[in-house]
């Protein structure tokens, strides 16, 4: 690498030097040294991805099939949307002739198996099956993932293209493996932004080993699916934000909030809660001083100036949905705001168990959850913590030592939480039976798990039950999720 | 803490942990219903589900003959639908080498009312008939208990789908139509549970993830768990910030794991 000496290290700027490799690796070993936990996190998280991706059968993720889709079409041809409404004919075959399309909603099913092999009863003729099939567009199957921009599946096309000569299948596992390397870059951004909401290390490396390590958040972050991008994208967003709060808004920090913001929505429409996020970092450097309503007005324009150039055509344009509302609704229920507080009462249940119970685990196309005793103690596990939360903000708020990044987390969660909410609201008074699933929340997880640990933590000053605490919610997190594994997930595949 | 301290203390935790993660596996395959499950071969005899077969009340039976391929005859799988209600009667059902003057079945299966999903296959499973290969059987659906709008149903494709056996609604054949069903053998695989395990979940799956690939796969991602939370817990156990070496301990712990799993299952 070549750099200009001088600029930083206070010595003559201009001269042109080139660090030897010796040194290259020496600096690179004493970064490992620094912070081998770091490495270890991202091996952790990318192995258990990759470990996942090989135990989950095909396409037996939610959505799995037309997010394959997708980037099977962008693979197979130079295009930036889908040439139409219709999946590929490869897809809709393999799923049959292996037998994997009866799983679905069917957990006492399983695959048709072949005794004593390592082949499918089927994958030989699977293997020879015509690539043509790959562009063919014949079925009736309508490919859901089509309203969604196309930045995910322009990334993985790329990958589709460097295995398109090998068979469907190792192409559909080599595109797991690439999501397990994005959400690896997910976890490590999400420690690095952990790492100052705390200022504590032991709680950071606890909060995001518990997030590395919670089943469900691999089970979709190695899924072939655009949320693993949106989860990066917001990741580095929040990391953005972090910093800018704790650091002020410079120029240059603005211009990287708002490109992430712009790129982050050309993957999902779930990334317009940037914007809301932003004015939320705004109202807090407001009331803290650092930066002005006046002094606002030219990074908020910046902002938006950046998101219209890069964005404005794709959502003003007719090329994705932009309406929260059921496709094809033509009619809605009428709604109101006591109409959305009420409708909890008759949708509670489903909250909580698509909503809660899914967001610890609630595998195959959400045909397979845990035992009610495990949600149970999950859910009284979260409210303790929630509760602990509420109190650590009364004491912090009557000893006026409230900490102002706490309250940002909080404001963002809140923010991101009622929006989802309010989506499921609107979908639900547009005639759709139920969408939610727990996972919606992951993009937030970070921020969801660390303020959750903190109302664990402050319990107590003591560094023992500190100490205590933490060790127990990462050795338990480490048995939750071997249970998983061990006992409903490998079982409901393959026994 | 001192350094001392600090490291056993860690060295417990990790080892303990793979202990734990090696008990919950060995405790996973061996439930009897998994073990039973992996060395079933499952047969499907019709796949085909066209039609239901209607109300399946006191007085009315279902029954379906079909040949056995292979011995240890020990599961038959129907698929039932429960009219999307809470019924309460079980449901029946019973087995005979067909055609039989013997008027007692070899075997005879309950299914609980509770444990019947809509719209699913529902697993009769009882002790292996050894010498089944080979020979015919029928199996008969019937629900003493049950009446109108308190009822199970099971599925049929509308065609001869399955030529080797026929169905009958109440005795009388019914050419066009076949049960929904599949059939299973519970014969102990060559490579052991494991073996068969590891077996089944490569099949489908690119070279890189069949085999020896799979559990390698496992053990690494046990080992960044286990040397993850080892960096984690040490400096939280040990009051200086010093830097040691404490790599060997989640490394033992993963070669405690790796050699416990071995003895469990082989």
């Amino acid at each position: 690498m070549r750099q200009l000496e001088g600029t930083e290290t206070g010595q003559t700027a201009g001269r042109v030097s080139v660090p030897s490799v010796t040194e290259t690796l020496t600096k690179s070993v004493a970064f490992l040294t620094r912070d081998t936990f770091l490495v270890l996190l991202l091996g952790l998280t990318f192995f258990t991805g990759v470990f996942w991706a090989a135990v989950i059968p095909l396409w037996q993720i939610p959505d799995e099939t037309g997010h394959f889709g997708y980037i099977q079409d962008l693979g197979e041809r130079a295009s930036l949307f889908p040439p139409d409404d219709y999946g590929p004919a490869d897809v809709h075959v393999v799923f049959r002739q292996t037998g994997l399309a009866a799983l679905p909603f069917h957990p006492e099913t399983t695959q048709p198996f072949q005794k004593g092999s390592r082949d499918g009863p089927e994958e030989d003729a699977i293997k020879e099956l015509p690539r043509s099939l790959r562009v063919e567009r014949n079925t009736a199957w309508e490919n859901g993932a089509r309203h969604y921009p196309s930045g995910y599946y322009l990334l993985a096309s790329l990958v589709y293209r460097t295995l398109r000569s090998q068979d469907i299948f190792t192409i559909m596992f080599g595109l797991r493996i690439f999501s397990a390397f994005l959400t690896s870059i997910t976890v490590l951004f999400t420690y690095l932004t952990l790492k100052r909401f705390f200022r504590d290390e032991a709680t950071a490396k606890a909060t995001v080993l518990i997030i590395a390590l919670s089943p469900m958040y691999i089970y979709m972050g190695m899924a072939v699916n655009v949320d693993v991008l949106i989860w990066l994208f917001l990741s580095v967003y929040l990391y953005l934000l972090t910093r800018a709060f704790a650091d002020g808004l410079s120029p240059g920090l603005n211009l990287l909030i708002a490109l992430n913001a712009a790129l982050g929505l050309w993957v999902k429409q779930t990334f317009l809660i940037a914007i809301p996020f932003y004015f939320i970092l705004v109202a807090f450097l407001n009331f803290r001083g650092p930066l002005t309503p006046a002094r606002s007005l030219v990074p908020i324009l910046v902002f938006f100036a950046v998101i219209a150039a890069f964005d404005g055509w794709l959502y003003l344009g007719d090329f994705i949905r932009t309406s929260p509302e059921a496709a094809g609704s033509t009619e809605t229920q009428g709604r109101s705001v006591s109409g959305f507080l009420e409708h909890f009462q008759d949708y509670w249940d489903l909250y909580l168990r698509g909503g809660f119970d899914a967001f610890w685990g609630d595998f195959g196309w959400l045909d397979t959850s845990l035992s009610q005793r495990m949600y149970q103690f999950l859910r009284w596990g979260c409210a303790a913590a929630a509760g602990g939360l509420v109190l650590y903000l009364i004491r912090s708020g009557i000893s006026r030592k409230i900490d102002g990044l706490t309250l940002f987390y909080l404001s963002l969660s809140i923010t991101f939480v009622f929006s989802i909410l309010l989506v499921s609201y609107l979908r639900l008074t547009s005639g759709e039976v139920w969408f939610l699933q727990g996972r919606y929340f992951f993009p937030m997880i970070g921020p969801i798990i660390a303020l959750l640990v903190l109302g664990v933590v402050s319990v107590s000053n003591a560094r023992l039950y500190k100490s205590a605490i933490l060790t127990a919610l990462v050795v338990g997190m480490v048995w939750f999720h071997a249970d998983v594994l061990f006992r409903y997930v490998i079982p409901r595949f393959y026994a | 803490m001192n350094l001392h301290a600090s490291w056993i203390a860690s060295g417990i935790i990790l080892v303990l942990l793979a202990v734990v993660v090696g008990v919950i596996l060995n405790d996973g395959l061996s439930q009897p219903s998994v073990k039973s499950d992996i060395v079933t071969d499952i047969d499907t005899l019709n796949n085909q589900a066209d039609t239901t077969l209607g109300e399946i009340v006191a007085g009315i039976t279902v029954a379906q003959t079909f040949q056995a391929t292979e011995p240890n005859l020990s599961r038959i799988q129907v698929h039932l639908a429960t009219y999307r209600r809470q019924n309460t009667a079980p449901l029946l059902l019973s087995l005979s080498e067909y055609p039989s003057a013997d008027a007692s079945p070899l075997r005879s299966v309950e299914a609980q009312p509770g444990a019947i999903r809509n719209n699913s296959y529902h697993a009769f499973r009882f002790a292996p008939i050894l010498d089944s290969d080979g020979r015919t059987f029928v199996l008969t659906l019937a629900s003493p208990g049950a009446d109108k709008g308190n009822a199970f149903t099971a599925f049929a494709g509308e065609c001869d789908c399955y030529r080797e056996g026929s169905l009958f609604l109440q005795g009388e054949p019914q050419p066009q139509l076949d049960l929904t069903f599949q059939v299973g053998y519970e014969n102990p695989p060559k490579a052991g549970v494991l073996g068969e395990l590891v077996n089944r979940m490569s099949q489908y799956k690119p070279w890189f993830f069949k085999g020896s690939a799979l559990l390698a796969l496992g053990l690494l991602s046990l080992a960044f768990a286990v040397l993850a939370v080892g960096s984690f817990t040490f400096p939280l156990l040990n009051d200086k910030d010093t830097c040691v070496s404490w790599a060997w301990m989640p490394l033992a712990s993963v070669v405690i794991f790796a050699f416990t799993s071995w003895f469990i299952l082989r």
